[in-house]
């Protein structure tokens, strides 16, 4: 069933797409975005950033104020929400209460007028991958728990072959566990079935471990779209930055020769790059004999400690007015103790643009 | 300050109470004369009698005037569910000019007093040649029972989820479809409850039918009136009570059958395993 | 944030057009006639007021009918009666109802149902029946009497129908239901764990109640009020069954001089006073309304 056959068209092509409500400030502002067949995109950002809104335009069921949909090179700006072939995951999973999970899955199917027996070939298939055991197919979703309930939205959008499958904040309601572990099975089902896919979530954990791409959204733009690893440690802006992970931003008080000066007075070795941060991710800088070794030391007392199980975040205070965390091993490191830290040159990046 | 608590609690709940059973108390002493033996209008002593519904049964009147309760019962049922649902979806899934203002003009009916509404039905009836048949007072009914049925619909269209009628579009489904597999079941209990009281409004109305009834087209209110006026009988008690029975009835019936509708349901999934 | 849910743009005339016919038919038309008929030339006994004449014939217009009633003292006491009457019941109505509310709200949910079902049972019955046993209740020989004597709080049976005390008790005991359906509703969507937060800070229950519950609940109240009043200035059955020819209600006087006099255009007239009446009591209504609202949001 793989669906990336098409070459080099996109499977979702997005122009321009504008969306204001009422005489606010615009909740999607001319987004341009390309997503290749098969791929998994994320589009992360904190509420209110209008990636809700912009899934709900490539939907239909929001109509744009300007700009264009592109569904493998059809312009579906203008058709209806019914006629588009995109399959939908609610957050609140809008299954039909008064449905069994096997209708509810049934039911876009019913609407396309597939005969019965494929029907029920199809909807048995889906409900075996999405891993819904057969005694719990006749429920009624309030039957059914959290989990179960999430497998059938998923069947009820993919056994019609969508075009296009979008999920809008679809872990955000289970516990950690169930989170982690439908994180794994929704990776899987979108790799068998090759459909395209958009998720939208404010967990970066979830965009990083998911996505062949991210896009990160604020205020109703785009700002960076790239994969994941590329998004965390070369973000374009000091709040991607931050969005992504813990992050300690240095601003950058002068460019000599070969010399970056920090606030502080502390300093780096130099790098052919402009921006006015340099970003030093905790887990990158060097602590205990590693750091001996670096070009560029400094040295601070620890202020704080954050026990997280398998390492732990401290609070290292390496001049009067600067502080930088560090990840390391529990016990490497206690309350107050003198510590010297490596920064390694390719643990340093240069953030090119500010926030605005 | 807690002993103030439990006194003052205790003052409200017997006031509760009492006043509960104080508004039961008509309805209940009025079932117990029903059951009189004697000519008079006493509760019975002794004995209980079903002889004043025996005669309610007997005279043709009186039956008559409770079959036609029924009819016009049932169309004006039938009309302000139309007209009901049909409003009540157009204002809560549609933009049009006017909603607001057609929203606030279906609920006059029940606010102007039911003499005016006798008095202006009753020329402009003759005028449509209604006059002296069931339509007419079916339609008098009708103007009461649709503001029911439209905010009893209206309010269960505003609390069905709106992402349940989107993900049924996004499945495929045409907008009609949507209303018919998706919306229509899941207001169907409101719909059945706002049927349900323009039953009950019909069957008790009184004063339209004391306007505008013939000797033809007598319902029961209306029947039960000049007794109740100048010759008090239990009959006029057997009467009511077999009204008040026939609602109950009604009542259970919808409440079983949603239930029955349920069961059905859960026999017909289990099926398809 | 969850944009707005978007409504169909389209138009649905058919779904309107089933309730906007039977509106027009047997609502606006009749209303619109009836102020027709009030505005008719032909006086005395004109049987169903447009006799042979028509609606548009020339020469039958006149505001006589309403220089009469407005002249007239007897219409005036009608009116002042009717809108004292009302005013009356509706406060009799709410002092009664908001406490049987808030016990029925505090009741326990199959306590709760039951509750009220009995408050909703006596609107399943006729309403000649309850004026029936009402009027039962509260004879000479009855259990009121019998219980007011008993205790000794008066010496002889009072007469307790045919009379004001009987018109109010039973326009209140047909009203009370449907205030206590809308102040019940209007308590249970409270936020119910705003009175034990107010206590946990310290309030008195007293206080608590009347700092919050009794704030919150004012729309309620409010709608109430305006329920009740509206079907208290339409009393008919009150004060026919139950009161005596001293108690004549606008409503009555209508049905009096349309059916028993046959004197149309004087009755229509009478009828659309009383609407007008009706109206104006609705807007001087929205007085104490504004300050319900605006005390609920005081600090």
């Amino acid at each position: 069933m793989r669906a990336s056959n098409l070459g080099i068209t996109d499977a979702l092509r997005l122009e321009e797409l504008t969306r204001s409500f009422g005489r606010s400030a615009p909740a999607v502002n001319r987004v341009n975005l390309r997503l290749e067949a098969g791929s998994l995109f994320c589009l992360l950002g904190p509420s209110g950033c209008g990636k809700s809104t912009l899934l709900r335009l490539i939907g239909g069921y929001l109509t744009p104020d300007a700009g264009r949909v592109f569904l493998a090179n059809t312009d579906v700006t203008d058709t209806p929400l019914e006629r588009r072939d995109i399959g939908m995951v609610f957050q609140n999973y809008a299954l039909f209460p008064h449905l069994s999970a096997r209708a509810n899955v049934a039911f876009g199917l019913e609407a396309r007028g597939v005969p019965r027996p494929e029907r029920q070939q199809r909807i048995e298939d889906i409900l075996d991958r999405v891993g819904l055991l057969p005694a719990e197919r006749g429920r009624r979703p309030r039957e059914l728990s959290g989990g179960q309930q999430q497998r059938v939205a998923l069947a009820r959008a993919l056994v019609i072959r969508p075009k296009l499958l979008l999920l809008d904040e679809p872990l955000t309601n289970l516990d950690r566990q169930l989170r982690e572990q439908m994180r794994l099975e929704i990776k899987e089902i979108q790799r068998t079935t090759g459909v395209t896919t958009l998720l939208v979530t404010h967990d970066q954990e979830e965009a990083l471990s998911l996505a062949d791409r991210v896009g990160v959204m604020l205020g109703g733009g785009l700002l960076q779209v790239d994969a994941p690893r590329v998004l965390y440690n070369c973000p374009r802006t000091p709040f991607i930055a931050r969005f992504l992970g813990l992050a300690n931003l240095l601003r950058i008080a002068d460019v000599t020769d070969d010399r970056f000066q920090l606030e502080g007075g502390l300093s780096l070795r130099g790098k052919t790059a402009t921006g006015n941060w340099a970003m030093i991710r905790p887990e990158k800088l060097l602590v205990g004999p590693a750091a001996e070794h670096c070009p560029t030391r400094w040295t601070g007392r620890v202020t704080s400690r954050l026990f997280l199980g398998a390492h732990q975040v401290l609070q290292v205070a390496v001049t009067p007015s600067v502080s930088v965390r560090v990840c390391c091993r529990p016990g490497e490191a206690g309350d107050g103790d003198e510590l010297t830290l490596g920064v390694p040159d390719d643990a340093v990046w240069i953030i090119p643009e500010d926030d605005p | 300050m807690r002993r103030s608590l439990s006194l003052s609690r205790l003052f409200e709940n017997v006031f509760g109470l009492g006043t509960l059973l104080l508004l039961l108390w008509p309805l209940a002493y009025a079932v117990w004369i029903s059951f009189t033996p004697s000519e008079l209008l006493e509760p019975p002593r002794g004995e209980l009698s079903l002889r004043w519904y025996r005669r309610f049964f007997e005279l043709p009147q009186w039956t008559a005037g409770l079959w036609n309760s029924l009819k016009v019962a049932g169309l004006s049922v039938v009309g302000s569910l139309v007209g009901g649902t049909g409003l009540a979806v157009a204002a809560t899934r549609y933009h049009f000019r006017g909603r607001r203002l057609l929203s606030g003009v279906v609920l006059l009916p029940l606010f102007v007093p039911a003499v005016v509404l006798g008095m202006g039905l009753l020329p402009w009836l003759r005028f449509l040649g209604l006059w002296g048949s069931l339509w007419s007072l079916a339609a008098g009914h009708g103007l009461w029972s649709l503001p029911v049925v439209f905010l009893v619909v209206r309010s269960a269209l505003e609390e069905v989820d709106p992402s349940l009628e989107e993900a049924a579009r996004g499945l495929g489904a045409s907008p009609f479809l949507t209303f018919r597999r998706v919306t229509l079941p899941l207001i169907l209990p409101a719909v059945l409850s706002g049927a349900v009281m323009g039953i009950v409004l019909s069957l008790n109305e009184f004063m339209i039918a004391l306007f505008l009834a013939t000797p033809d087209t007598e319902t029961l209110p209306k029947v039960i009136w000049p007794n109740l006026r100048y010759t008090l009988t239990p009959l006029v008690a057997a009467a009511s009570c077999v009204t008040m029975l026939l609602t109950l009835l009604g009542l259970a019936l919808t409440a079983s059958l949603l239930r029955v509708e349920r069961f059905v349901d859960r026999l017909v999934s289990r099926g398809k395993q | 944030m969850t944009p707005h849910r978007s409504r169909h743009g389209g138009r649905p005339y058919l779904l309107v057009a089933p309730a906007v016919a039977l509106l027009l038919l047997f609502f606006v038309a009749p209303m619109l006639q009836l102020v027709r008929v009030s505005l008719y030339e032909g006086g005395g006994r004109s049987g169903f007021g447009i006799g042979g004449g028509g609606f548009y014939k020339p020469g039958t217009w006149t505001l006589q009918a309403y220089r009469t009633l407005l002249g007239e003292t007897y219409f005036r006491e009608v009116l002042t009666f009717t809108v004292l009457l009302g005013v009356g019941v509706a406060g009799i109505t709410l002092a009664i109802a908001y406490p049987l509310s808030l016990f029925i709200h505090r009741l326990p949910p199959r306590a709760k149902s039951l509750a009220l079902t009995a408050v909703v049972l006596p609107k399943l019955a006729n309403v000649l029946v309850l004026i029936y046993g009402l009027e039962l209740l509260l004879s000479s020989s009855g259990p009121v009497n019998g219980l007011l004597v008993g205790l000794g709080a008066v010496s002889e049976p009072v007469t307790l129908f045919h009379n004001l005390p009987g018109v109010l008790i039973g326009e209140t005991y047909l009203i009370l239901p449907y205030a206590v359906l809308v102040l019940v509703a209007a308590l249970d969507r409270i936020d119910p764990t705003l009175l034990p937060a107010a206590r946990g800070l310290g309030a008195g229950p007293l206080w608590a109640f009347w700092r919050t519950t009794l704030p919150l609940s004012a729309p309620g109240i409010a709608l109430a009020a305006l329920l009740s009043l509206i079907w208290a200035l339409g009393a008919f059955i009150g004060p026919v069954l139950l009161g005596s020819p001293q108690e004549l209600t606008l409503a009555v006087e209508v049905q009096r001089q349309t059916f028993e006099n046959i004197n149309w255009p004087r009755g229509a007239a009478t009828a659309v006073l009383m609407l007008v009446t009706l109206a104006a009591c609705l807007t001087l209504y929205q007085v104490p309304a504004r300050i319900l609202r605006r005390w609920r949001s005081m600090p």
